[in-house]
């Protein structure tokens, strides 16, 4: 094998996670020292656990820094499905949640998380997915509600046009 | 004798009308979960903790215990059926299983699963209820210095044991020590890591992460690796009576799968998948055909599901005497225990014996229940399969936030969710394994706790460690373990 290729060998990925890894780790140790003290906290207050396993991270990325660099990337990713979108699709979905749960309410919010996901999964029927989710959600909705009186938001339209519920 | 008084007064617990029904209703749950990809035990339990906290502890374990036993059972038949394990206990049952369901032997492959299953759990079931009274006995000399040196035990194993290689393991055994580092700090009260934060204040929780990692985790990583061919349902061909030959050939190998399982579970080692793939090995090596495996061999289905039932029952033997998670589902368990209030330990065995011998007494009761569910019934469990994957992911998914959302009613819960969902997903991605996360998240802040509390009765003296022969053998057995691999590597050169 020539040079040129072994270099591209290297498990980059490996790199990169070890980097983010011992990053966190420092910053957690450096943080450690930002926890206020009592002054009867000897050495083994709350400190100490945070430098201890924020320590411990550190040494953990920097040794998959070290095996990153010794071994080659899998070459099982290289021939793995990617579906770049599919995974866009089922990120997007609760963030959708986040943003229609107060002003929409529970049962629409949660209809548009099972329909980004069932696209995220392969279904290109929007709307018939639409409708189950509406569906599933109304009924859990009216189960959890009803059936064990845990709250669940309607939205703030429903507020808006019944004031007095 | 003690053990039969504990167990009869366990039975008059869990033979009530209403427990039956709970335990009728985990097992049916477990069966479904198991046989259903993308959803396990630990994040069902997980899901249920909202809502099962208005009923009695007894009631919520007792279908909590259902679940874990009926995903076992339910695993085997999708690794069967469809060559795809709903469980990783279940990887292994696979290789033949399928083999023997696509040969026109499925029903006979079934069967063996699930008396093997049956068989392994009602002895491992016995065990639990013979040596957990002995265990709780040892559990009484254990203080502070030994329970953190038990601990460090269950981190090792559960971080070398599991997935593909000892420095990911730690890794992301790090990792849920970070997450559990966040909050207040319960003995001095001061705030670590909340960066002003208000929701940070209490911690993230136990079924945040959980739920992260299994559900939303896991949907990412399914959707990013989305395997386009069609699955290929085999039908359940043949009689669902064994023939005495297959009888012959099974009985072996569940007795040595459940002792091969048992204590692996026990031991706070870790999970059903290492005594699955041993016992593979045992049947391969003892087999008079070892070339048949791999290729239909009944033994490699017989031996496999009764280990990984035995390994479950194991499990719960240092769940409840010591409060030691050695698995998610035990770690999620144990976090059930504590929003009851509940410690498990040598002190549940005396002040809650109605729950901890209900319970295991309604793990012989769901034993016979599951053997029903999965021999007779099996084919009605088998039509979950048609769900179409996108509809079955969206409603995990919609479960999955339902169980986030519900419990405070907040947004923040569902961006760290989110967080944690794609975090577990990079995760996925580089093959790092996801368990240990969730028992370092549990198990980081109790070892902070024994570990100050030691060094408090100690007044400081680290020594106190290395000076109780508990916590010293105990140490030195996790040091063993974690350089194993290194010292075999330097002994073969």
């Amino acid at each position: 094998m020539n040079p040129v290729t072994a270099r591209a060998d290297r498990d980059k990925a490996a790199v990169v996670i070890g980097g983010v890894l011992a990053l966190t780790g420092a910053v957690l140790v450096w943080q450690a020292f930002a926890i206020s003290l009592l002054p009867s906290d000897q050495v083994m207050g709350p400190r100490l656990f945070p430098v201890v396993i924020g320590g411990g991270l550190v040494v953990l990325g920097l040794t998959t820094i070290a095996h990153g660099l010794r071994t080659a990337a899998r070459v099982a990713d290289a021939a793995a499905i990617h579906h770049w979108r599919g995974l866009l699709w089922v990120a997007a979905a609760l963030p959708a949640l986040m943003v229609m749960i107060g002003p929409g309410g529970f049962v629409p919010a949660e209809a548009a998380l099972f329909a980004l996901t069932a696209r995220g999964f392969g279904s290109r029927r929007p709307v018939r997915d639409l409708g189950l989710g509406f569906l599933l959600a109304a009924l859990v909705y009216v189960g959890f509600v009803y059936g064990l009186g845990l709250q669940l938001p309607l939205g703030d339209w429903h507020d808006y046009m019944f004031p007095e519920d | 004798m003690d053990l039969l008084a504990n167990l009869g007064h366990g039975f008059a617990v869990a033979l009530t009308p209403a427990n039956l029904l709970w335990s009728l209703l985990g097992v049916t749950l477990g069966t479904v979960i198991g046989i259903l990809p993308g959803i396990g035990p630990a994040l069902t339990i997980a899901l249920l903790l909202p809502v099962t906290f208005k009923l009695d502890p007894t009631s919520a374990f007792i279908i909590f215990g259902g679940i874990y036993y009926g995903a076992m059972y339910g695993s085997s038949t999708t690794s069967i059926l469809i060559n795809t394990p709903g469980e990783t206990g279940s990887i292994i049952t696979a290789i033949d299983g399928n083999k023997m369901a696509r040969q026109g032997r499925g029903a006979a492959a079934l069967a063996t699963a699930a008396i093997g299953s049956f068989v392994a759990g009602t002895i491992g079931t016995l065990l639990l209820s013979a040596v957990a009274p002995s265990v709780v006995k040892l559990a009484l000399v254990f203080g502070p210095a030994d329970y953190f040196a038990l601990m460090c035990v269950a981190f090792v194993t559960v971080s070398s044991l599991l997935g593909s290689s000892v420095l990911k393991g730690i890794t992301a055994l790090f990792i849920g020590l970070v997450i559990g580092l966040i909050g207040i700090d319960v003995q001095t009260g001061q705030a670590r890591y909340v960066f002003g934060i208000r929701e940070l204040f209490d911690g993230v929780g136990i079924v945040v992460v959980a739920v992260g990692l299994f559900a939303v985790g896991e949907a990412l990583y399914l959707a990013y690796r989305r395997d386009l061919r069609e699955e290929e349902i085999a039908p359940i061909k043949g009689s669902l009576m064994m023939t005495r030959e297959e009888w012959r050939r099974s009985w072996k190998p569940w007795l040595r799968g459940t002792a091969i399982g048992f204590p692996f579970g026990a031991l706070p080692a870790g999970g059903t998948e290492i005594p699955t793939f041993l016992s593979y090995l045992v049947e391969k090596r003892l087999s008079k055909k070892p070339e048949e495996f791999g290729h239909g061999a009944i033994e490699g289905v017989a031996g496999p599901e009764a280990a990984n039932n035995s390994a479950v029952a194991g499990v719960l033997v240092p769940l409840l005497t010591f409060g030691l998670p050695t698995s998610s589902t035990a770690a999620i368990m144990l976090a059930a225990f504590q929003q009851y209030g509940l410690q498990p330990g040598p002190l549940l065995f005396e002040s809650n014996s109605a729950l901890v011998w209900g319970l295991i007494a309604s793990l012989y009761i769901g034993n016979v229940m599951l053997l029903v569910l999965n021999l007779p019934l099996v084919g009605v469990w088998v039509r979950l399969l048609a769900i179409p994957t996108p509809w079955l992911y969206g409603g995990i998914l919609l479960f999955a936030t339902l169980g986030v959302y519900g419990v405070n009613g907040s947004v923040a819960d569902v961006i760290i969710l989110w967080i944690i969902g794609l975090g577990g997903f990079v995760l996925r991605v580089y093959d790092y394994p996801v368990a240990p996360v969730v028992v370092g998240l549990i198990l980081g802040p109790m070892a902070e706790i024994q570990f100050r509390r030691a060094v408090q009765i100690s007044q400081g003296d680290l020594m106190v460690f290395i000076e109780r022969p508990i916590s010293a053998t105990l140490l030195a057995v996790a040091i063993i373990t974690l350089l194993a691999p290194a010292i075999m590597r330097l002994v073969r050169r």
